[in-house]
């Protein structure tokens, strides 16, 4: 399948007074044509900075210091501010993670979506009201014409959140980066973006990457995953494949830790240590002092992330020798959460 | 219910808030917030026992008034069948002191629960010195004791909260929380703010010092997922009421309100095999100013009729120990 987005070796520093941060060190991954991409990973694990990388959004102090981001044949990193700046919104577009920091408290909701159609499209400014009436009608916004005169603190959570989406897509992208979408949100909200977000992708046909730490948003949305650990690609595959044969003790592991509501596990297993700081990262593989595989080859190199079955492409260096431990402890918390 | 030990029986508890709008001269009320509204439950000792709901539906607000952080407005808390609200309404110090070494609360957010300006050492032993349950030179054995019993080592104790990472920070609020040998501890989301690979820690923690001490667990969550992974029963709140409880595999999959099925089918879940009919919730959960009449959930039921708008259903016991408040269940 083709690919619409190709990121290579992408390297973004953020140069603190405390240090180097190596948010991202060499990541690659392609995002295929209609596939929904899953980015899944802790905090700290460069989900987010890989979707500002792309946009050509990253904050001071950070810098994107190596590496090649693909985009209908060209390099969105050797691009000129004025060219990305016509890109964001139009071909590329983000959704923040938090819609009550990310929509402007002082001007009303409508006059913020409306902005963006009108520096995109070249329309008046009553047909941009329409244009964003219409969309505030598609994401379910009820009263929709009334309420493109009110703030965003006279929404609730969900219909913020539901509106910082609205205002992502309302210039029609070919590709969105949902930041955490459903993060802060409850259940039953979580529930309504999550339909909509399938809705919305349906009727406008772009590209999603989902941006999650959440297993369950990944296997209900995505087709196709990255597992990222602290700045690097634990592995990249179908969804299907990661949760029944992952190939990197960290997604095992971060399979079996959580809990389930499908049933008890007896006893999670618990990832010893904390997230790796970043200003002085592990030697090697960047999960080693925390894996329970980990052997002095692991110390050593910084593994990339290669095919090791069809698809499959894992950064784990022991991942032949391991594989059958790996599954076998898979296996053995689903069958206890199956029994439960 | 059975006949096994009670040890907390709350019984028709209510907490109204009154809303009051500025005047030029004074102010005016102008509603009251039916924050928690004739709520019942037993937990029994050594058990977990799940509080889940929305945010905003009372539950942590329930926990606060059976701990007297809040007044209650009505209602009666009964503590191994020693009436709680009298006790904190009226008692004496001492008698408040009892009660409030007895029963400790884990906050949900390590980031503001702990000041910043005190050593672990002071933060843990503060309770027991308070209290004033061990020898002067006993107390640094103790501290110790803590926070080995917590995962932590000895030199912690010299540091100050923002030196430790969010997992071991919640290990300190426990270790303070432990520090005058409760019974009783209410947990309130303890690993909502913390990261994924990190919850497995703390909740494997929080089990082990249950079974060490035979401490009995209030855990107060919206993350169903670890609802089911740790409690035995569970409550299920919406907009100040209870509308189910039961044990917690009835409650996930015999489930017999409407608003839990909501719940249950809402979660994510994480098995790319298991594609299921979301069921969506539209409308947002009414303002609880003035709450619905009849079932509160009526108004975003999908299995609405005329009867539920009007009268105010009934719990119905379904299998042991399950208990509903629905006119048309779900089976």
């Amino acid at each position: 399948m083709a690919n619409i987005m190709e990121i290579e070796n992408l390297k973004t520093y953020f140069y603190t007074e405390a240090g180097v941060v190596k948010a991202l060190d060499g990541i690659s991954f392609n995002i295929e044509e209609d596939v929904t991409h899953g980015l899944v990973g802790e905090s700290g694990s460069g989900k987010t900075v890989t979707a500002l990388s792309v946009l050509g959004i990253v904050p001071n102090p950070g810098r994107i210091v190596d590496g090649r981001v693909i985009f209908e044949g060209e390099n969105l990193l050797e691009k000129s501010d004025k060219e990305m700046q016509k890109l964001r919104g139009d071909k590329i577009a983000i959704s923040f993670q938090d819609p009550s920091t990310s929509l402007n408290p002082v001007f009303t909701v409508g006059s913020q979506i409306a902005e963006v159609i009108m520096r995109h499209q070249d329309v008046t400014k009553e047909e941009a009201k329409q244009a964003v009436i219409e969309i505030m009608e598609a994401v379910r916004i009820p009263e929709a014409e009334q309420r493109y005169y009110e703030y965003p603190h006279q929404f609730s959570t969900g219909m913020r959140q539901r509106m910082a989406i609205a205002r992502s897509l309302s210039a029609r992208p070919d590709i969105l980066f949902a930041d955490e979408p459903t993060t802060a949100l409850d259940v039953t909200i979580e529930a309504q973006v999550l339909n909509l977000m399938q809705e919305l992708q349906d009727k406008f046909g772009m590209d999603l990457v989902m941006i999650t730490h959440d297993m369950g948003v990944i296997a209900e949305m995505c087709k196709r995953v990255t597992v990222l650990y602290a700045g690097r690609v634990c592995e990249t595959a179908n969804v299907d494949s990661v949760f029944h044969e992952p190939k990197h003790p960290y997604t095992q592991a971060l399979l079996t830790s959580v809990p389930s509501v499908l049933g008890k596990i007896k006893r999670l297993s618990v990832i010893p240590g904390t997230i790796p700081d970043l200003i002085h990262p592990p030697s090697g593989c960047r999960f080693h002092p925390r894996c329970a595989f980990a052997k002095d080859v692991c110390k050593k190199e910084m593994p990339d992330a290669v095919e090791v079955a069809k698809g499959h492409e894992s950064a784990c260096v022991r991942i032949d020798e391991i594989n059958d431990e790996l599954q076998a402890r898979l296996k053995k918390a689903r069958e206890e959460q199956a029994s439960d | 219910m059975t006949n096994k030990d009670v040890i907390l029986n709350v019984n028709d508890l209510q907490k109204y808030f009154e809303v009051t709008t500025k005047q030029i001269i004074g102010s005016k009320k102008t509603g009251v917030v039916h924050a928690v509204d004739h709520v019942s439950f037993d937990v029994f000792r050594g058990e977990t026992l799940g509080l889940v709901g929305e945010s905003g539906c009372g539950k942590t607000t329930t926990a606060r008034t059976i701990l007297g952080l809040t007044p209650a407005s009505g209602g009666e808390v009964l503590y191994n069948g020693e009436n709680l609200l009298a006790v904190w309404k009226e008692g004496s110090r001492d008698e408040k002191m009892k009660y409030r070494r007895k029963m400790k609360l884990v906050f949900q957010n390590p980031w503001t629960s702990l000041n910043p300006r005190m050593p672990v050492k002071d933060i843990v032993s503060e309770g027991f010195q308070i209290h004033d349950i061990i020898e002067k030179e006993d107390e640094r054995d103790r501290l110790y004791d803590l926070l080995g019993e917590v995962g932590l080592e000895p030199y912690h104790a010299e540091r100050f909260p923002h030196q430790f990472s969010g997992g071991q920070r919640q290990r300190i609020v426990i270790a303070r929380a432990l520090s005058v040998d409760p019974e009783f501890i209410f947990a309130d989301e303890p690993v909502a703010s913390l990261d994924v690979s990190i919850r497995a820690q703390i909740l494997n923690l929080m089990v082990d010092l249950q079974k060490k001490k035979n401490l009995t667990y209030v855990y107060i969550s919206h993350d169903l997922a670890s609802v089911r992974q740790i409690c035995a029963r569970v409550v299920v709140m919406y907009l100040g009421e209870v509308v189910e409880i039961g044990p917690v595999k009835t409650i996930f999959e015999e489930f017999q309100h409407h608003y839990t099925e909501a719940l249950m089918k809402a979660i994510p879940v994480p098995d790319p095999d298991r594609k299921r009919e979301r069921i969506v919730l539209w409308g947002e959960v009414p303002s609880p100013i003035n709450p619905p009449s009849g079932c509160r959930f009526h108004t975003r039921c999908p299995a609405v009729q005329d009867k539920c708008a009007q009268e105010k259903p009934e719990f119905t016991k379904g299998k042991k120990g399950h208990y509903y408040a629905c006119w048309f269940p779900v089976s």
